[in-house]
């Protein structure tokens, strides 16, 4: 008995890489609803400027107080610092307040995190980045460096 | 059985060029990837993998079709 055999065209790919779009816009606006928003105050150290004195690895959030996305990504780095308080330096600033630093390190926007290595920029990690992959950045990071 | 052996025969490329977009799109999140969440979703590593097994497969389809037709071409001229 013959069949026809089922053969992937081009615009099969299409049409999926068009839905999985659609669909990863819907997962994560469904997901950012439910992400839950850091406490008004910070338990993140506060800088007005960025200097640091010795060659450990630090990791500088700029955000603003006033954005709901920067209090969300804030949740997820203050759960960090919470579970593994001897791994990392975590520092905030709040360009709100200090924008002179936000425009020194050409920071495009806001959430943003800058990994210094004593005062030199190693990396960036923009947007919003879960808990999981920040948790893996810290520990890829102290590895590599 | 032998649905599935023709199925993974008439598309091997398209099927190749896929794991081969998947890998590469793991590499890619691991090192750049991880790093950027402005688009949604675009640091989780379940996202990276799918668009780069959709982009290798869609890579993969079109020099199937691409071979299918210098083939053909070959055949009328010989």
């Amino acid at each position: 008995m013959s069949y026809k055999v089922f053969q992937l065209e081009p615009w099969h790919f299409i049409v999926a890489t068009v839905m999985f779009y659609i669909l990863t816009v819907i997962i994560s606006e469904v997901r950012m609803k439910q992400m839950p928003l850091a406490s008004a105050e910070t338990n993140l150290i506060e800088l007005n400027g960025i200097k640091f004195e010795d060659d450990n690895i630090r990791f500088v959030f700029f955000h603003d107080s006033n954005s709901i996305l920067c209090r969300k990504m804030r949740f997820n780095i203050e759960q960090l610092v919470d579970n593994e308080p001897d791994i990392i330096y975590f520092y905030s600033i709040d360009i709100s307040k200090y924008p002179k630093a936000f425009y020194e390190h050409n920071v495009s926007g806001i959430p943003n995190i800058l990994v210094f290595k004593g005062n030199r920029e190693i990396k960036r990690i923009m947007g919003i980045v879960s808990y999981e992959n920040l948790k893996m950045i810290v520990q890829t990071l102290k590895e590599d460096v | 059985m032998k649905r599935a052996y023709a199925f993974l025969k008439e598309n091997l490329f398209a099927l190749l060029f896929t794991v081969s977009g998947i890998i590469i799109a793991y590499i890619y999140w691991v090192n750049w990837g991880m790093y950027y969440g402005t688009l949604p979703l675009s640091s989780e590593c379940w996202v990276n993998c799918t668009y780069g097994g959709l982009i290798g497969g869609l890579l993969g389809s079109n020099l199937a079709r691409h071979n299918e037709q210098l083939q053909k071409q070959k055949n009328k001229h010989a």
